[in-house]
């Protein structure tokens, strides 16, 4: 009944939307050869194989049906519309990434998200695990939320990536486009001729690169640098050994005797370390840290730079990168999960506020019952908490409820 | 610019030497005649060495003409031959007679060839950076993804501004590969007809050479002894199918069905014999890694196959396991249908694998 509601609601402010702001949504180009796919927005149903030649016949498709999400694929085909994946013809694909708050360890998951047990109705905070502790069951529910924290960190590793992106690679911003999903993280899309072709090995090196998996710092030369002559020569064709250096430089900075010891350096190193520490960063950009402390040899340096890999790498969704047939969301449609849009960031990233700007629904405001709903943020007002209460809010802020399963339109 | 005849020579699988052959517009037939019967024994004489040497060798000594027509004919008479392993092996031989020719020559001609013949771009960097030569990006990863050693891991290698930096080694190593990549293209591409008398007596001797020289032919046998091939998941199957053909697998594919094998009872020796059909493959770095994974060196673990989340994670499941039921791992898709295939009668299962097993398959 209220589900039905919810779902009546929806609907008309979605269609409603796209009627009245079509110009916002973009299409990838070339869109003639990209697979399209929808949610349904009433049983969650995904429809693909599907293809549309112009904007106007995609547009009336979305304004007709009204899905939750809309999706294209990141791959041209010579004919994206067949039923079968080997009957489309492959033809390239751009490089997509994903950021997810999924994948980023932040402290504030354990206060927002959320779990419950199908099963036996167990609860918890926090990441789901894979099996029910209680009843060992497999049918566990996500609450996912999202706050201003998850999203922060989520920029930041996106920020580590369009280093990689631009430093290493030699994109330019013209071949890159920043976008926030509409929910927990960012998308980066790359349209360039010379990485269109690469195959799934190819795509999984540079996901690996990005991610620092399987680095070893013996190949970056750091191991047995011979002065400053050398470190130089090194940082100008080797990203990654900056990266190594600047990671390592500021990991022995801070660190502590325990911090020393977590990354698997003896007590006794770790101490010296603490001990020498001004000797190592006086010596580091010259190249002489190797013979700085007594006690600690290659291997002992071996894992300090295994620890600077791992604060300077982006974590970025490996198996999205991977994907030589992935559909991704379509740009400027609404996330099905939250009501905001995936939104294009132009401007500076750091800047950028998605709670503020990735905003669909400016007008109004609805009156909703909401069951539970911790604080949040939308624009510039904070909600929230709620519980078993009556609120009008903003029809964002309602939406977000709404989408979320939280809440339902009285 | 006339390019010089000698250069074709050396190099007679770039587009100027295929402009240059096409030019004396020639068919398999004009080979017949008595003025080219030296490119004809020049021509089973490369394939001769591919076999026994695992290169072709450079003779700079005979005509150039010799040496540039006996490239294409080669490649029409190993095509003509219809064997997988035998144009691997084929195109690795001549490979690695470029690249052997390649680590003698000035940067320009590097340059020229990794361009030319595979519009890579390049650009020689000198020794002032303790590398030599820089590759772009899209082409490097293109043709070193197949090499399975931590060395040529992207983030292994020295990256900036879209440019991977190489040492001038290991610039000619991924030259030749590029170049194998190109030759066994011109194989499939190369005239399969009829041969003409002279030529068919030629491919004769090279089917009778090759025989010889095919490294354990039995294996198939071997493991079908012991297993139960028809009961191997899709993903396991399609992995053994390429190793058959002498196929690259992933590392990965390679990892999971080593321990697949081991895990349901193939010996070490014949995994290893299964993987030496790979034509670049050294047995005994193989035999290593197949003992590794069984136990039997390091850290003594013997290594079961990963879960097929893992499989999926690595694009290596086939058809997102729609074959495979609920099953969640390799090994319990093999032990469900062995009690299938146990279900049919004692009398017809010798029948089933009385077939060779490429058919089966």
């Amino acid at each position: 009944m209220e589900r039905g509601r919810n779902l009546s609601f929806l609907r008309s402010l979605f269609r409603k939307f796209y009627e009245e702001n079509g110009a916002l949504l973009e299409t990838p180009s070339s869109m003639e050869r990209r697979e399209f796919g929808f949610l349904t927005l009433d049983r969650r149903i995904m429809v693909r194989h599907l293809s549309f030649e112009k904007k106007d016949e995609l547009l009336e498709f979305i304004v007709d049906r009204v899905p939750s999400d809309c999706y294209r694929s990141a791959a041209y085909y010579m004919d994206p519309g067949a039923p079968e994946m080997s009957g489309k013809g492959w033809l390239g694909a751009d490089l997509v990434f994903d950021i997810d708050a999924d994948h980023i360890p932040s402290p504030c998951k354990e206060e927002h998200d959320r779990w419950r047990c199908l099963d036996c109705g167990e609860e918890g905070k926090g990441t789901a695990p894979d099996l029910c502790p209680r009843c060992g069951s497999k049918r566990i529910e996500e609450r996912l939320w999202f706050c201003s924290r998850c999203l922060e960190a989520a920029k930041l590793e996106t920020v580590k990536l369009l280093d990689f992106l631009t430093s290493d690679f030699g994109l330019t911003y013209d071949e890159l486009k920043v976008y926030f999903s509409g929910h927990r993280g960012y998308h980066v899309h790359v349209e360039s001729e010379a990485l269109r072709s690469l195959g799934q090995d190819a795509r999984r090196e540079i996901a690996d690169y990005i991610t620092g998996l399987g680095i070893d710092p013996s190949m970056h030369g750091l191991l047995h640098l011979r002065g400053e002559d050398e470190l130089s020569k090194l940082l100008e064709c080797s990203s990654w050994a900056g990266r190594l250096m600047r990671g390592g430089y500021e990991f022995i900075l801070e660190g502590s005797v325990e911090d020393f010891v977590r990354i698997g350096l003896s007590k006794y190193q770790a101490s010296a370390l603490v001990e020498n520490r001004d000797v190592v960063l006086e010596s580091w950009w010259k190249g002489g840290f190797l013979k700085s402390v007594k006690g600690l040899g290659r291997r002992g340096w071996a894992k300090v730079f295994l620890e600077a890999a791992r604060r300077e790498a982006a974590l970025i969704d490996t198996v999205v990168t991977t994907d030589v047939h992935r559909l991704i969301r379509l740009e400027g449609s609404l996330h099905g999960k939250t009501g905001f849009r995936k939104t294009r960031v132009s401007g500076s990233l750091e800047s950028f506020d998605p709670l503020k700007e990735a905003i669909a629904f400016n007008r109004g405001e609805v009156r909703i019952y909401v069951e539970k709903a911790p604080e949040f943020r939308v624009g510039d007002s904070i909600y929230g908490p709620y519980s078993d209460e009556d609120v009008e809010l903003p029809t964002a802020a309602a939406v977000l409820l709404v989408c979320k399963g939280l809440a339902y339109v009285v | 610019m006339e390019v010089s005849r000698e250069k074709l020579a050396r190099y007679p699988f770039t587009s100027e030497a295929a402009e240059y052959i096409k030019a004396r517009g020639l068919f398999l037939s004009d080979f017949e005649k008595p003025e080219f019967q030296v490119v004809v024994e020049r021509a089973e004489e490369r394939i001769r060495e591919a076999l026994e040497k695992g290169v072709v060798s450079y003779r700079g000594d005979v005509v150039a003409d010799v040496e540039i027509l006996s490239f294409p004919l080669a490649l029409a008479l190993v095509n003509s031959i219809q064997d997988n392993f035998l144009k691997h092996r084929y195109a690795l031989a001549e490979s690695e007679r470029a690249r052997r020719i390649l680590a003698n020559e000035e940067p320009r001609v590097v340059l020229e060839v990794a361009r030319d013949a595979l519009g890579w771009k390049a650009r020689f960097v000198g020794s002032k950076l303790m590398y030599d030569y820089a590759l772009d990006l899209g082409s490097y990863l293109e043709v070193a993804s197949v090499f399975h050693h931590e060395r040529w891991k992207l983030v292994n290698r020295p990256v900036k501004d879209g440019y991977v930096y190489l040492t001038s080694r290991e610039f000619t190593r991924l030259i030749a590969e590029g170049i194998k990549g190109i030759i066994e293209d011109e194989i499939e591409a190369s005239p399969r007809g009829r041969l003409p008398p002279k030529l068919g007596e030629v491919a004769d001797r090279i089917r009778r050479l090759l025989s010889e020289k095919r490294p354990a032919s039995e294996v198939t046998e071997v493991v079908k002894g012991r297993v139960v091939v028809e009961a191997f998941p899709p993903c396991i199957k399609s992995f053994y199918q390429a190793l058959l053909k002498g196929e690259h697998l992933p590392h990965v594919a390679r990892f999971a069905i080593t321990s697949f094998l081991l895990n349901i009872g193939v010996e070490v020796e014949e995994v290893v014999k299964l993987f030496t059909r790979i034509p670049d493959a050294n047995e005994r770095i193989t035999r290593y890694q197949v003992e590794h994974i069984a136990g039997l060196r390091g850290s003594k673990t013997k290594y079961t196959p990963p879960k097929c989340e893992t499989l999926k994670t690595h694009g290596l499941c086939v058809e997102g396991g729609r074959f495979c039921g609920r099953v969640k791992h390799p090994l319990t898709y093999y032990r469900r249908a062995l009690r299938r295939f146990g279900r049919v009668g004692e009398r017809e299962k010798p029948e089933l694998s009385e077939e060779p097993i490429q058919e089966v398959l």
